[in-house]
């Protein structure tokens, strides 16, 4: 029900670590879940297409890994 | 093609506020729960019931949380416990930074426990730390007493668990074994209480606790 939150959230710390000169290199945006992390995947995927339209990231797309948990967390972004 | 490692949560943000609202807290010696039920369970009931019952005994505010309206804030108003609404509208549960603009219109040195009464939803604010010493969820048996099998991440995250309405268990599909059953397989370390907030039946037991945990808060 969050996940627009959520997503945003993503895309605030994605900011903080590529600069805006990069960001149009950025491939994935590499993200860890937890099975009762209680965010919806598809949800999330859609909601950051939407969060990162019209933006230097547009090109940025989710790569999810599921654990078990709640993790909730940002791994590593891809840049070409 | 280079990969940057970030490694940081997502909801840091929030975890940060909760953390300085946790200290907040800390400094005034009170107690804070943050309670949670699905809409209806009877979240505002249980807060009436438990304002009339330790009148005098000790001091209770709360910051009432809605999608819409402040009829919750009205309806503990008229119990005469200050009480601050926050309406996020649309938003499905509190956060803990407007948690903290909320503190801001409370007097807490004068308050012995803060009752943080979330929105009504059993998923979304599993996740969100207020900075409360503790999650109760509330259950009513009317909803039946599978309920913590489908949405466990709220009973894993709680510390209590608060059974309403068990004055309708002869009327409604819930068996009350089962239902405890069900929520101690997610998460055995739940304290339990069982009450009617209709009857009273079971309120004496569930403010004692809250009396001594906010002695304990205060000692």
């Amino acid at each position: 029900m969050h996940e627009l939150g959520v997503a945003q959230s993503i895309f605030d710390i994605v900011r903080a670590y590529v600069p805006v000169d990069q960001a149009p290199g950025v491939r994935a945006v590499r993200i860890r879940v937890g099975d009762v992390a209680g965010v919806l995947v598809e949800s999330l995927e859609f909601c950051f297409t939407v969060t990162v339209a019209g933006t230097p990231y547009d090109k940025a797309v989710l790569t999810v890994d599921r654990v078990p948990g709640n993790d909730l967390q940002v791994v590593d972004v891809e840049i070409e | 093609m280079a990969v940057i490692t970030i490694e940081r949560k997502v909801l840091e943000k929030n975890d940060a506020f909760a953390a300085q609202n946790r200290q907040t807290f800390a400094e005034a010696r009170l107690f804070a729960i943050n309670v949670v039920s699905s809409p209806g369970a009877g979240k505002t009931s249980l807060l009436e019931q438990t304002i009339e019952r330790l009148r005098g005994q000790l001091r209770l505010s709360v910051v009432e949380g809605d999608v819409q309206t402040d009829l919750d804030a009205q309806r503990v108003a008229r119990y005469g416990a200050p009480v601050v609404q926050i309406v996020t509208n649309g938003g499905c549960h509190l956060e803990a930074k407007l948690v903290q603009d909320a503190l801001a219109r409370l007097d807490l040195t004068a308050t012995d426990l803060l009752v943080i009464e979330n929105v009504g939803n059993l998923v979304c604010p599993a996740n969100y730390d207020l900075g409360e010493a503790m999650k109760v969820v509330l259950l009513s048996t009317t909803e039946g007493d599978d309920k913590p099998l489908k949405y466990p991440a709220m009973f894993r995250n709680a510390s209590v668990l608060v059974v309403n309405k068990i004055d309708l268990i002869p009327y409604v599909n819930c068996k009350i074994d089962t239902l405890i059953a069900n929520a101690h397989s997610i998460n055995p370390a739940l304290r339990v209480f069982q009450v009617s907030c209709t009857t009273g039946v079971g309120m004496d037991d569930w403010c004692a606790w809250l009396a001594a945990q906010v002695a304990a808060a205060r000692a």
